[in-house]
């Protein structure tokens, strides 16, 4: 792919996204407790995968290879109206307040509420002709059982990405991150609440999704220790790689592919990317149908679209989609870069995002932001 | 009327959603949890919340060193052009707020156009100067943020001031600087306090700027804030911490709004 391509394009949660602050505040103050909509056990409804109008799409922008986007139009002979979301708080605050998409991609742990709250359509998934491509694991997922509800979109691994020219010894463990001081000022950390604190959860031997207190209060304070060695705490992870900012940082597997792509060819010897031993963090999102979707049987032919189209999408997006082709066609895109592949056996003994609930929630917010401050 | 729709009623869900909780979908639910407010007042947060009026404080300052004299350069010898000059100090307005703030990044950034300079000249060191992710870079940011929200007050009220009455002030045997200091500077005094207020309650409350051109010890109350309803937290809490902003601000807001009921300010606080 050519480099004009990959320039263009950023961190699918890049801050531009802040721009969407002003519309969460009026969500905030739109979206006051209306008791939740029907919860409990959903009935399976079953769609006639025909098209019953345009397809209202809602996904952090530049997230889907286009290509895919305008095959499904022209195929289907519909408009595919595209809304982007700039973070899952403001996807959710958009979906509470009754907005009717057609299919939108929550993460895992956001599946999980908007299953719990009643909000997704249960429907029967061998009406997508490509559900056999999707691997075993995701057919019984810890967020939706019986995968009803859902189907996976892509996978993430987040790690650490260095560059060898600056920093030497690296270990494969989120120590990396604390034992390396000629690295000082040149190190970012995710601006990402559960990936922050969770990893260093982890490096402590504690539960990812720990909502002990004494034990986030240690992992507060670890990543209180890091901060003097910190250049930044910012989701902003492609560029940088690409300007040489930092020397080390906290990464998502595929802004590192994606920023690498971005930097001379000179200098893409000189990055590497890691997981780590304590745990490896494995992210991955879903695609969703609403209960007020008002096309349900055009979003069902679109999930089939995308499920078929994968090997196209997972080199432009930069991330894995967990079913037989689209892993094949990643493993193939990344041959270089062994560590950012997805294999089954890393989603086994990887470390699942999980809802904290409510009371573990506030835990969770109190401390991230005492790192933050 | 408008006041109670555009500020009351949005500060009153604000404090409502501090004292809830939120259901399985993250929705705020309203209730009665007094305990939201108890982690508020550790000296970490009141720390940030100190920060961010010291960096507002400071851009004020600079604002107003660098925006009296442009604009009283533009009353006073603009001439025809005024209009235009005028025009130019908003300009850059028609571009995107954040995307102002980018080119700062790719200005300030090690391999940025200023170290670019620098090296060129032969400092050594790579980079030659850390600019970015500094609490300057953040003031700096904020200063160009906010500038026009003091020139355009101070131009408003220097037209106001014929040249009549500064020729009287030289006819009385002033000085310049006796003329600037005792005719025009009290008479600009009601836009330069609008200036002030509008330039500081905003950059108080800013957090992109801090985002992007701050490091890990400059964040401002903003990114907390921002940090907690962008970033899947505990809305509560934000709601929590955004009453302890309000509450800050609320101290300089009240000194301005009685500044104004006094009949001192241009624009009706």
């Amino acid at each position: 792919m050519s480099d004009e391509v990959w320039t263009r394009r950023m961190n699918r949660r890049t801050f531009l996204g802040a721009a969407g602050a002003a519309t969460l505040g009026i969500g905030l103050a739109a979206c006051g407790a209306k008791s939740s909509p029907v919860s409990g056990a959903s009935t399976v409804a079953s769609i006639n995968p025909k098209v019953d109008g345009d397809l209202n799409y809602f996904n952090w922008s530049e997230y889907m290879n286009p290509t895919i986007i305008k095959g499904f139009e022209k195929e289907y002979g519909v408009k595919v109206h595209q809304t982007y979301f700039d973070n899952m708080s403001g996807m959710m605050a958009k979906i509470r307040a009754g907005v009717p998409y057609d299919v939108t991609f929550p993460e895992a742990v956001e599946a999980y509420q908007l299953r719990e709250g009643g909000y997704l359509l249960a429907y029967d998934h061998s009406e997508l002709s490509s559900w056999k491509q999707v691997i075993p694991f995701f057919h019984n997922p810890w967020y939706d059982p019986q995968s009803l509800h859902s189907v996976p979109y892509v996978l993430w691994t987040t790690g650490i990405a260095w560059n060898s020219q600056k920093v030497g010894n690296m270990t494969g463990s989120w120590n990396d991150l604390w034992n390396h001081p000629e690295a000082k000022g040149y190190i970012n950390l995710l601006n990402d609440m559960h990936e922050a604190l969770g990893m260093s959860l982890l490096r402590l031997g504690y539960d990812f999704n720990s909502v002990d207190p004494g034990q986030l209060a240690k992992a507060t304070d670890a990543l209180l220790q890091l901060k003097p060695l910190l250049r930044g705490i910012t989701t902003e992870d492609i560029p940088a790689i690409r300007n040489g900012q930092v020397w080390m940082e906290h990464c998502w597997s595929g802004d590192f592919w994606i920023g690498l792509q971005g930097t001379k060819v000179s200098e893409r010897k000189n990055w590497h990317y890691e997981t780590c031993k304590e745990g490896v963090p494995v992210g991955s999102d879903t695609m969703v149908i609403l209960k007020n979707a008002p096309h349900p049987g055009t979003a069902l032919l679109f999930i089939d679209w995308v499920l078929a189209h994968a090997p196209e999408n997972v080199g432009w997006v930069g991330f894995p989609m967990p079913e037989t082709d689209g892993l094949a066609a990643f493993g193939k895109v990344v041959a270089e870069y062994p560590t950012l592949n997805v294999t089954t056996e890393m989603l086994t003994h990887g470390v699942p995002f999980k809802y904290l609930g409510q009371a573990g929630l506030q835990l969770w917010t109190q401390d991230w932001t005492k790192v933050m401050a | 009327m408008w006041l109670v729709v555009l500020f009351v009623v949005p500060v009153g869900f604000v404090v409502a959603v501090s004292f809830g909780t939120v259901n399985i979908v993250g929705a705020p639910v309203y209730g009665w949890h007094p305990g939201n407010y108890s982690p508020i007042f550790q000296s970490v947060y009141v720390a940030v919340l100190l920060r961010s009026l010291v960096f507002a404080l400071a851009t004020t300052v600079i604002c107003m060193l660098l925006g009296y004299p442009v604009a009283y350069f533009i009353v006073r010898f603009g001439g025809r052009y005024k209009g235009l000059l005028l025009g130019l100090v908003i300009l850059p307005w028609f571009v995107d707020y954040l995307v102002r703030i980018y080119a700062w990044v790719s200005l300030l950034g090690d391999q940025g156009f200023l170290n670019g300079l620098l090296h060129a000249f032969g400092m050594p060191g790579t980079p030659p100067l850390r600019l970015i992710n500094t609490p300057y870079a953040v003031i700096g940011g904020l200063t160009y943020d906010y500038l026009p929200f003091m020139i355009l007050p101070l131009y408003a009220v220097l037209g106001q001031i014929g040249d009549a009455v500064i020729e009287a002030g030289k006819d009385l045997y002033g000085t310049p600087a006796q003329t600037f200091f005792r005719v025009t500077l009290p008479m600009s005094l009601p836009g330069l306090m609008a200036g002030c207020a509008l330039v500081f309650l905003p950059s108080a409350g800013d957090f992109a700027t801090a985002q992007l051109l701050g490091g890990p010890n400059s964040y401002m109350m903003g990114n907390l804030i921002d940090g907690v309803f962008e970033g899947g937290g505990y809305w509560p809490f934000g709601a929590a911490l955004t009453a302890l902003v309000l509450a800050g601000l609320f101290v300089p807001m009240l000194l301005y709004v009685r500044y104004a009921l006094r009949g001192g300010a241009v624009l009706s606080g």
